[in-house]
């Protein structure tokens, strides 16, 4: 499948170009915004971890959930900011309630299963798409297609038959979440037969392009406390 | 204008804002409705979405008992952390209400607030003239003997293997609820 093809469904929000200029770096290296996230909380997790994972998983698998709930972040943010600003209105309201609420589901179930090993939340600023019901439509489906491409290519690579159920329930669910909003925004809900799975380089890629994970807040010191004791 | 908000703590973090309600203005924009670290604690103020800077979507809250001296986190509503605490003295209550964690601090001096020290939005309202203004910090402490108990200046104090667990499963920006 051609790169545009693939940029496609993403490139409705790229209103300020940035989405193309991802696009040409694609061919070069670039730093995973998730993937960056996902290693370092595995390695420093890893020291005395307390989750639900089984002894034998891998470092492999844990990168990887970790990764889909960086995906799950954003999307549970999204959505859950979308409603609570009150701008969307009938069908596109239900979709976003209905939606956000299993993205949150989502998250949950990833905290329940990483425990400590879990990533912490990137910070957004959606920069008012969420306010304004026809950018909040373009970027839902883009962000809905984006999930179901990057699970399709993370699930085959987890090695716990488990954790690979678990992906596959979750990739079908974002299927149905894309076919919604494609319907609610005019377009094919299943526009071609076959999907293309998409790697972490071009997820990364494409979500950097949106600025909506902004720089982590600084909310840890080394100074003296002076609470009150 | 009820007060200017700094953008950094008095601990040297960035100055974090709890968002609790959102409208649209025009030709202002979005303005959201925030909970400030001020006294009278409880205070709420409308700023610009545009003065702000990036969110985050959590999951958790901390519930702090002063009857009972305990201190539960609850995840997605289900209780994940609890542990005996202790609370502000008669003479130095902890303030009752809604608040936020502002930031953690680590890697200091003090063995009287133990390894690991969280900043509340809380404040108390009658050492004023604490330094920085008197914040209510959930913290470690070199003497565990006193927990449970109404023992403090009104920070809630926890043993330090209790805060270092704390430390593992609440992010900065969790409500807090002392009730």
């Amino acid at each position: 499948m051609a790169e545009a093809e693939l940029l496609g469904p993403v490139a409705a929000f790229d209103c300020d170009g940035a989405l193309t200029e991802a696009a040409d770096a694609l061919r070069t290296t670039r730093r995973g915004l998730f993937g960056i996230a996902a290693a370092g909380t595995v390695l420093g997790g890893l020291v005395a971890p307390v989750s639900a994972l089984g002894r034998d998983a891998v470092a492999g698998d844990i990168a990887i959930l970790n990764y889909a709930l960086g995906l799950e972040y954003l999307q549970a943010a999204f959505y859950t900011e979308a409603e609570r600003l009150g701008a969307l209105h009938g069908p596109l309201a239900t979709q976003a309630q209905v939606v956000g609420g299993h993205e949150r589901a989502h998250v949950a179930a990833f905290h329940k299963v990483l425990g400590t090993l879990a990533m912490k939340s990137p910070t957004f600023n959606f920069q008012g798409v969420t306010q304004d019901p026809n950018a909040f439509r373009r970027t839902a489906v883009a962000f809905e297609d984006l999930a179901v491409a990057a699970y399709k290519y993370q699930a085959p690579h987890l090695s716990s038959p488990a954790y690979l159920m678990a992906a596959v329930s979750i990739h079908s669910v974002e299927a149905r979440h894309a076919a919604w909003i494609r319907r609610l925004a005019g377009v094919l809900p299943a526009a071609t037969a076959f999907d293309q799975p998409l790697p972490p380089t071009q997820v990364d890629a494409l979500v950097a392009s949106t600025h909506f994970v902004v720089a982590t807040t600084q909310t840890s010191a080394h100074g003296s406390p002076k609470f009150t004791g | 204008m009820i007060a200017r908000i700094s953008t950094r703590t008095p601990e040297g973090s960035a100055n974090i804002l709890e968002l609790i309600g959102s409208a649209r203005l025009e030709p202002s924009g979005l303005w959201q409705r925030v909970r400030l670290a001020i006294l009278p604690n409880g205070t709420t103020a409308w700023v610009p979405r545009s003065a702000l800077g990036g969110s985050v979507e959590l999951d958790t809250e901390l519930v702090v008992d002063l009857v009972h001296f305990r201190a539960r986190l609850f995840r997605d509503g289900a209780m994940v952390f609890s542990a005996p605490v202790g609370v502000g003295r008669r003479s130095s209550p902890t303030p009752t209400g809604r608040f936020y964690v502002r930031d953690v601090l680590t890697s200091y001096r003090s063995l009287a607030y133990g390894p690991i020290a969280f900043g509340t939005s809380a404040r108390t309202a009658v050492l004023t003239d604490w330094p920085a203004g008197g914040y209510i910090g959930i913290h470690g402490t070199d003497r565990p003997g006193l927990i449970p108990g109404a023992i403090s200046h009104g920070c809630i104090r926890m043993r330090n293997s209790d805060v270092r667990r704390l430390a593992e499963l609440m992010p900065v920006g969790t409500p807090v609820v002392i009730r």
